[in-house]
């Protein structure tokens, strides 16, 4: 596993298109988190709901919900996210359109080395961009929480796991998404017209099914965003569906599936075709 | 000797092409084996097969006696058509990353990036490569860890004179270090000069296999000459072992069987009373023999 991370490490360190985009991405979530509350004080000083945007920010970013809202924030599809995905599209069309996919099979990797190798580094910019999230999040707790006891800091922190296998499932997609069409610019077009894509499938099938769709599924753990002051509803503040208390353990399992499901096209795909 | 390579039955259909037929090959410990065909005739699909690059549709292979895995392949330094790098990387990182998948040190890299002559252009990054130093490098990736067998496809396209000739003495010398070496290759000179064994193959299916020698046995040309070329001419017709007499300018060229050297037909022409001018062994091109099987 060491082996396979140093080989990705070698082809990934020189390549400053890569690590300018890593850049560019943490530069983008940090600037949205950390300058979520100034943002939201900006739109609530050009519109008339003023009063329920403030609120929002003296509630959102208190610890614990800090953790959930982040979370919600940072894996809307079609938002931040999408510049994750396009690295990975990046980085592995890379291997098939110059074919250097070859040369690492023909130097003594096996083919299920390779795939490791990838997800290898798909868990890691998945955890990168969660330890994002957990810097932005003690940052922003500190700045807004009248509570900040250990017990508050750490209480609903799980749901950083829970974006964790969200964006993991996500970027494992943008890998399958990868490898299935080998042009990267095909590769991107496809990613992105995929968010449209199921939203008609979505529009077609009945109710109770459309969170079986995959991206509804990799976005269905973390669904909304979450305030114990929230629960309180009032006329002129009342965020509705964007409300979620608690993560069900079938939304869980829902995203681990596809994981797996992914993981194991993947993994079919590359064991039998020609390269 | 052991066997490095066994291929039994192989075969490749893309489609209605069949790009290679039911080919059975062993390659021995020590052999050069060239693999030789025109363009298409299914040398580069055999390399890829059995280097798992390519899925076969039939038939299977053995590297070294075993079951072929990733360990067999880190025991191979194998080059295949064109050279694939990552064109953003240096060709020392280049070099590392083949490095790093056969788990061999760095520590040779740099004589092997002497030995192909890409010492001084480590640095620079594979896109700037022209096609000669992108095969100079494809052949270092192959070096790397001095791989008990090695395989080159086409390991000459691309380069220039100098270069070619520079590549071919690199083969002829790892060759006789006792490696196993296998080499395709369309063109023929390059196989004659370097094998020991030859594999011919045409659309597919394979026309021969065997040793270089096996190749020309019966085909050595033997040129005469003499004062009277006519009395020459009647004396050769009447020896036994002898055949395909003719003219050409003014020597006459006969073909010899096996066991009949040019020295015992000096011997009997001089019974005769008839004295040579000249008398040379003439080895019949690989090219030659090559052309005939295929034009079968």
């Amino acid at each position: 596993m060491l082996r396979l991370l140093k080989i990705e490490w070698l082809k990934l360190r020189g390549y400053k298109a890569f690590w300018l985009m890593v850049g560019l991405y943490l530069l983008l979530l940090f600037s949205m988190t950390v300058g979520l509350p100034e943002f939201l004080d900006f739109i609530a000083t050009k519109t008339q709901q003023s009063s329920s945007l403030k609120a929002i920010n003296t509630i959102a970013f208190n610890f614990s919900d800090v953790w959930q809202n982040l979370a919600f924030v940072a894996g809307m599809r079609g938002f931040i996210k999408i510049f994750l995905a396009l690295l990975i599209l990046v980085f592995i069309s890379n291997e098939f359109s110059y074919l250097t996919v070859r040369s690492n099979i023909l130097a003594g990797l096996s083919r299920s080395q390779f795939i490791l190798g990838k997800l290898s580094v798909v868990f890691l910019l998945s955890l990168i961009s969660t330890l994002a999230l957990l810097v932005s999040g003690l940052y922003l707790g500190f700045r807004f929480s009248a509570n900040t006891e250990t017990t508050a800091i750490l209480g609903r922190i799980h749901w950083l796991l829970y974006y964790f296998i969200e964006v993991f499932t996500y970027l494992t997609f943008a890998l399958l998404i990868g490898i299935l069409i080998r042009k990267t610019g095909f590769a991107i077009i496809t990613l992105l017209s995929y968010i449209f894509i199921e939203l008609i499938i979505q529009y077609k099938t009945p109710e109770a099914y459309e969170k079986f769709l995959p991206l509804n599924a990799m976005n269905g753990i973390v669904n909304g965003v979450n305030s114990s002051l929230l629960q309180v509803k009032t006329e002129e503040f009342d965020l509705g569906q964007m409300f979620q208390s608690s993560a069900s353990i079938t939304d869980v399992g829902l995203c681990v599936a596809y994981l797996g499901i992914f993981i194991g096209i993947i993994y079919l795909y590359l064991s039998k075709k020609d390269l | 000797m052991p066997e490095i390579l066994s291929i039994s039955g192989l075969s490749k259909k893309y489609g209605k092409l069949r790009a290679l037929d039911n080919l059975h090959l062993t390659v021995e410990q020590g052999n050069v084996y060239g693999i030789l065909g025109p363009n298409g005739s299914g040398k580069t699909t055999t390399l890829a097969i059995i280097m798992d690059i390519v899925k076969a549709s039939n038939g299977s292979y053995q590297w070294f006696g075993r079951e072929a895995s990733y360990r067999s392949r880190q025991r191979i330094g194998a080059t295949l058509e064109n050279p694939h790098f990552y064109p953003y990387l240096s060709a020392l990182t280049n070099l590392k990353i083949i490095a790093s998948i056969r788990e061999k040190p760095y520590k040779d890299i740099k004589t092997i990036l002497k030995t192909v002559g890409l010492y001084e252009r480590r640095r620079d990054k594979f896109r700037n490569f022209s096609m000669g130093m992108k095969q100079r490098l494809a052949i270092a990736s192959a070096l790397i860890g001095n791989p008990e067998v090695l395989i080159f496809d086409e390991p000459t396209n691309g380069l220039d004179p100098q270069g070619i000739v520079e590549i071919r003495e690199l083969i002829i010398r790892i060759a006789s270090q006792g490696q196993t070496v296998l080499l395709a290759s369309h063109l023929l000179d390059e196989v004659q000069k370097t094998c020991s064994h030859v594999a011919v193959l045409r659309k597919g299916e394979k026309l021969f296999s065997g040793s270089l020698d096996e190749l020309s046995k019966e085909s050595d040309i033997i040129e005469l000459a003499a004062d009277n070329m006519q009395n020459l001419m009647a004396a050769l017709e009447d020896i036994e072992g002898i055949h395909d007499i003719r003219s050409e300018g003014n020597q006459v060229l006969v073909t010899a069987n096996e066991n009949m050297k040019s020295g015992d037909i000096n011997a009997i022409l001089i019974e005769k009373g008839i004295v040579l001018s000249h008398l040379n062994l003439r080895k019949r091109s690989l090219e030659k023999e090559v052309l005939k099987l295929l034009m079968e």
